[in-house]
């Protein structure tokens, strides 16, 4: 029988350094439903003048909607040890239930 | 103007941090597909915020019991009942 690249013992990486492009767009679905979570949430306290702090956060510029995003920050985030101080957005554990939209300034 | 917010959980929160699982179970959010109404304030707001990844919000007129929510779900079953069958 011949064996599997891992049996060999080689140096195989598991997890692909880039998004596929399904990856991706199922990446963006969830960054536009989280946007539709905050601009509904907005909406509502705007109607009742009520103002919050998180909310504020989440509208800002620390936390771009999707559109206006580049695909950069969609799709990597930063890691002092990636190439070019990146690294997949898939490599973060839970990436598809946590929000890391903006990498620090300068990077 | 009465205003709720319609809260759906759409993702699970198995393996996620203490402090989500728990602001989830405050909502009454135990499992993928729940349906929960909060009247609209700055705690429920903070607290679907909190959540956003996991959950899909609507703002609605006012909350429905869970078995109206059920109703809502069904499939229409192809026909209406004109008149009882020994109506004569």
């Amino acid at each position: 029988m011949f064996p599997t690249p891992q049996r060999l013992g080689g140096y195989l990486w598991k997890i692909p350094y880039k998004m596929s492009q399904l990856q991706k767009a199922r990446q963006r679905k969830r960054l536009r439903a989280v946007d539709n979570v905050i601009a509904t949430v907005g909406a509502a306290l705007n109607a009742k003048n009520i103002s919050l702090r998180k909310l504020d956060y989440l509208t800002s510029a620390a936390f771009p909607k999707e559109s206006e995003m580049p695909a950069k920050d969609k799709y990597w985030i930063f890691s002092k040890y990636g190439r070019n101080y990146r690294k997949g957005a898939h490599r973060q554990p839970k990436f598809t239930k946590i929000s890391n939209r903006t990498v620090p300034p300068g990077f | 103007m009465n205003m709720w917010f319609r809260v759906t959980q759409k993702r699970s929160v198995i393996g996620l941090p203490k402090r989500l699982r728990e602001t989830a179970l405050a909502l009454g959010l135990k499992k993928r597909g729940r349906i929960t109404y909060h009247p609209v304030n700055r705690e429920n707001a903070g607290q679907i915020l909190t959540l956003k990844e996991l959950v899909e919000v609507q703002i609605v007129d006012k909350p429905l019991e869970r078995h109206q929510e059920t109703l809502l779900k069904r499939r229409p079953s192809g026909y209406t009942v004109e008149k009882p069958a020994n109506s004569q």
